[in-house]
């Protein structure tokens, strides 16, 4: 995990935390991993992999406005950094031009 | 709105950094809300706290100022220059680490055995609530209380006291079995304990055969030990087998169960337990035997207030002068167990005089252990005074050399640790044989003894770091810049006190070691009239060939004289005491034959011995002894010129005085002379004797056997158990003995740790002076003047331990030897020895390093710089 790669978890809380825009902080970027993946995360987990990101560069984040639901803390909304795009990009590209890669036959294993 | 609980956002708060708090506390909140709306209450909070735990992760951690990594690197640089240090000054290094190894060796081996003693019993279920009684006779006060009752007692307690739920009796004997297979007869002596069938609710014992509702429901009724079984018939399956023992040749015996053998860490130990007999038991009867008597009472009750209620019950029910002259005390189990003057023939007291010299000696040696290591350790820091300047420039402080010898003590310890178990697992054996008491625990694998050490042993490198750390921390750094403070007075004043302290305390145990061995060898051979390793006794026996046995012997060469009585010297004696005499004291009954007299050397001051040809004047007639005399003087009872000339009752029936001998002790030396008769009893076969042989001492092994292959002849329904009267005479004092052993032992051990210690501090008060002793040599000095000058501040030093400590030893070993009826006086000539010899001791400790300081060439010394 050490340098500027990006973990197959750090991935998903990345990819949440882009679709989520303004709304994006611990709480809803879990629920948004959780549906999409299928399977439960605990809360601390979210919390490590966003504070990694941010480390990294990937991220960048601000203090938001405290809320009634919060008992009246303010929350930390992160953003994607151009960094963590260009880095999602690229591994996509890599993955799609791996996909290119498989002989049809393979695939229709699966089927 | 739902609060989530509160001890795991305390406990959140408690340990994440302030930077993150906020956010993830809210986090957490909203999270809570929602679990709340679909999952139980119950469940949420489980989750709270779940997601808290999960949050212990570094990167939220509170950082603090001094960071973990900082903390090993400077653990590892003690570390280091530790081992540096005691590799560069090996001489150092040895001392402290035998003294030290030596100290914690001989602790832990002590320890062992005080645990030990504390721990017996420990598995006995419910043993607070167990007590003995005891009575006490208002008549015969002298005696004391007695740990045997009036054997009716127990069961009517029961009956009439509801607080006390059950009782046992019981009576030890040592009863010879007898065992007949193939027309060979074999006996042995084995102890028996005569008991209810309550005594498994006291003391339960697992059974292999049988069980404990079905035996001791009646006369003849048996159980035996598994050991036991095995040695005399070679199984355990021996229920229903015929048991016959000598010493009651009419009662026959079944056995009715085998049990485990008792623990050996019980108090109470049997090989076999017979039933007791109880139809003659009824506390009304005036007279009656004696059975030690334990009562188990209800969780509630107090002691007290039950002993003055047994008190008040029994009283108007019980008959007789005697019965009615007595009161009953409660003694715990625990009390019983110490209690060295209440005999009550079942558990043998333990020696708490030995426990406590254990402990104190286990203590002092350690401290002197530590003294060595923390007085060598303060003068090295000091001499090593500019590493610790320097350490002070670059900032080093209170805290960080309070770190910096606690690491080194702690690794020395710890060594040590190491060496005083290889020690101890070596000298263990010895030790248990010296004092012949093998440990009854095995704590090798036991974790609370790991733990317990092992916390000892940090607990002991703190309190030894700690003073090197203050001296140290207390100099200005220019102080040590300059390098001048090993030769500073500061903290001088402690090291010597401390080194006072060591040698008093050696002086001490040098003192009390030698009065213990001069009292023993006292006890044991200066007041004796015969030789006991010359003299056999032949244990209980009951038979009219007694007397037969005792005149066939003469044919045996190397037998002197025989003689049967019932009381050999040394303690339980068969006696008879009566407080209807006009004497007003205890008169003690010793019954003997016409050769008692002259075996054991009687010196006669008037009158003469039995005549064997007269058996029947001599039973009208008996020898008193000279206390006995002194008193019948004293008293007159008859108010006549001639006093010893009458005829009084002493015992039983009235007798004339047919001579009077010097006192002779027949018991420990712990007891004054009674006033004694010796009567004559021939042997008629109905009474309980020993005989005592006398022989010459070589060829031992023959004569024995010459002795016991008449024994055969003439009483072959009866064992020969036999042991010499040294022996005998050796059990009456074996605390004694061992005490003797043991103060020898640890007194060498002091003696050694404080002249380790004396070497050290001479070795770096040499060091400080290597220039100043050069320069006196130049001046023209000689070796003997250099040398008494570092003897004369040493001189000083034991000159003080020695006005400390002889007071305190003498005081001591004092009182001590007050518990003796006869006793040596601590000589001058000991005292004085003793103070030469510490005096001897320390010089020649000095001499040995300073000699070499002293004949050093000065110009090389001089020439360092």
């Amino acid at each position: 995990m050490k340098g500027d790669s990006l973990g197959e978890f750090e991935e998903l809380v990345l990819l949440a935390t882009c679709s989520l825009g303004e709304e994006a902080y611990a709480n809803t970027i879990k629920d948004e991993v959780e549906t999409h993946s299928q399977r439960t995360y605990n809360l601390s987990a979210i919390h490590a992999a966003l504070y990694r990101l941010e480390d990294k560069g990937f991220l960048s984040s601000h203090l938001g406005d405290p809320t009634q639901k919060r008992g009246g803390k303010r929350k930390r909304i992160f953003q994607p950094t151009s960094y963590g795009i260009k880095s999602l990009k690229k591994n996509r590209e890599m993955r799609e031009s791996l996909w290119q890669n498989i002989p049809a036959s393979t695939l229709n294993l699966a089927k | 709105m739902h609060q989530p609980p509160k001890a795991p956002l305390k406990l959140f708060r408690w340990f994440c950094s302030s930077e993150r708090v906020e956010e993830i506390e809210g986090d957490l909140f909203e999270a809570y809300q929602d679990w709340r709306e679909t999952k139980s209450k119950l469940n949420s909070n489980w989750l709270y706290w779940w997601t808290v735990i999960r949050s212990f992760r570094f990167y939220l951690m509170k950082k603090h100022t001094s960071n973990p990594s900082m903390f090993l690197l400077m653990l590892r640089h003690f570390i280091k220059t530790a081992f540096r240090g005691s590799l560069k000054h090996k001489s150092h290094t040895f001392i402290n680490l035998s003294g030290l190894s030596i100290g914690i060796a001989t602790s832990l081996m002590l320890a062992m055995f005080i645990v030990d003693e504390v721990r017996m019993d420990y598995d006995l279920k419910d043993k607070e609530l167990i007590y003995r009684v005891e009575s006490y006779n208002a008549l015969r006060s002298q005696e004391g209380f007695n740990g045997r009752v009036h054997t009716g007692l127990g069961p009517t307690l029961v009956e009439m006291i509801p607080e006390i739920t059950h009782q046992t009796r019981m009576g030890k004997l040592n009863w010879t079995v007898m065992i007949e297979e193939d027309e060979k007869r074999s006996f042995f002596q084995e102890e028996f304990i005569l008991t209810d069938s309550t005594f498994f609710e006291f003391f339960p014992l697992e059974f292999i055969h049988g069980s404990e509702k079905q035996v001791l429901t009646k006369v003849g009724d048996a159980v035996l030990t598994e050991s036991l079984a095995l040695k005399l018939y070679g199984t355990t399956d021996v229920v229903g087998k015929e048991l016959n023992t000598t010493t009651r040749h009419n009662q026959q015996y079944f056995v009715k169960g085998v049990v485990k053998n008792p623990k050996p860490h019980s108090s109470i130990q049997f090989n076999i337990l017979i039933f007791k007999d109880t139809h003659l038991d009824n506390i009304r009867f005036p007279l009656s035997v004696r059975s030690a008597t334990y009562i188990k009472v209800l969780r509630s009750v107090s002691p007290k207030l039950l002993e003055a209620k047994i008190n008040k019950t029994i009283k108007p029910i019980v008959s007789g002068k005697t019965m009615k002259a007595t009161t009953f005390k409660l003694s715990s189990f625990h009390d019983a167990k110490y209690d060295k003057h209440t005999d009550d023939t079942i558990i043998e007291a333990r020696d708490k005089q030995m426990s406590a010299v254990f402990a104190m000696v286990a203590v002092f040696i350690l401290v002197l252990a530590i003294i060595n290591y923390t007085n060598l350790t303060a003068a090295r820091a000091l001499q090593r005074g500019q590493e610790a300047g320097i350490r002070k420039i670059i900032g080093a402080g209170r805290k960080s050399f309070f770190f910096q010898f606690v690491t080194e003590s702690t690794l020395m310890c710890f060594s040590s640790l190491a060496v005083a178990l290889l020690l101890t697992a070596s000298l263990l054996p010895s030790f248990e044989q010296a004092i012949n008491r093998p440990l009854l625990f095995n704590y090798w694998v036991d974790p609370w003894f790991w733990g317990i050490v092992i916390s000892a042993i940090i607990l002991l490198s703190t309190i030894a770091g700690i003073y090197p750390a203050i001296l140290v921390s207390r100099f200005r750094f220019s102080e040590f810049i300059k390098g001048n403070i090993a030769n500073s007075t500061k903290g001088a004043l402690l090291r010597k006190s401390l080194v006072i302290f060591q040698f008093a305390v050696a002086i001490i145990m040098i003192v009390s070691a030698t009065v213990v061995k001069d009292q023993i060898d006292f006890i044991i051979n200066k007041k004796l009239t015969y030789k006991p390793e010359q003299v056999i006794l032949v244990e209980n026996t009951v038979s009219k060939n007694l007397g037969l046995f005792r005149d066939q012997l003469s044919r045996i060469p190397d037998v002197n004289l025989a003689s049967v009585t019932t009381s050999p010297p040394g303690g339980s004696s068969h006696r008879v005491s009566s407080d209807r005499n006009v004497f007003g004291q205890a008169i003690y009954q010793h019954n003997i034959d016409h050769n008692y007299a002259e075996l054991l050397n009687f010196e006669f001051i008037s009158g003469e011995n039995f005549n064997p040809e007269k058996p029947s004047i001599n039973e009208e007639e008996v020898i008193i002894n000279e206390t006995l005399a002194k008193l019948i003087q004293s008293v007159n009872p008859k108010n006549v010129n001639e006093p010893l000339a009458e005829t009084y009752q002493f015992t039983v029936e009235p007798v004339k005085i047919k001579g009077i001998i010097k006192d002779i002790h027949m018991e420990s030396l712990y007891e004054s002379v009674k006033p004694m008769i010796f009567a004559y009893e021939p042997s008629n076969g109905f009474n309980v004797s020993r005989v005592l042989i006398e022989i010459r001492t070589d060829q031992i092994q023959e004569t024995i056997s010459a002795i016991e292959d008449l024994w055969t002849e003439v009483i072959p329904d009866q064992g020969f158990n036999f042991q010499f009267l040294d022996s005998r005479f050796e059990k009456l004092y074996t605390s004694e003995i061992r005490l003797g052993k043991i103060m020898s032992i640890f007194t060498s051990i002091a003696i050694l740790i404080s002249c380790m210690g004396l070497y050290g501090l001479i070795m770096f008060s040499i060091q400080s002076k290597t220039k100043e002793v050069g320069i006196r040599k130049v001046m023209g000095a000689s070796v003997s003047q250099i040398v008494m000058l570092f003897n004369k501040q040493v001189f000083w030093l034991i000159g003080l331990a020695v006005l400390v400590a002889i007071p305190i030893a003498y005081w001591t070993m004092n009182s001590w030897l007050n518990g003796f009826a006869y006793h040596i006086d601590i000589s001058t000539l000991t005292i004085i020895l003793t103070i030469c010899s510490s005096f001897v001791l320390a010089f020649l400790t000095v001499f040995f390093k300073s000699y070499g300081a002293a004949n050093a060439n000065p110009v090389d010394v001089l020439r360092s710089e």
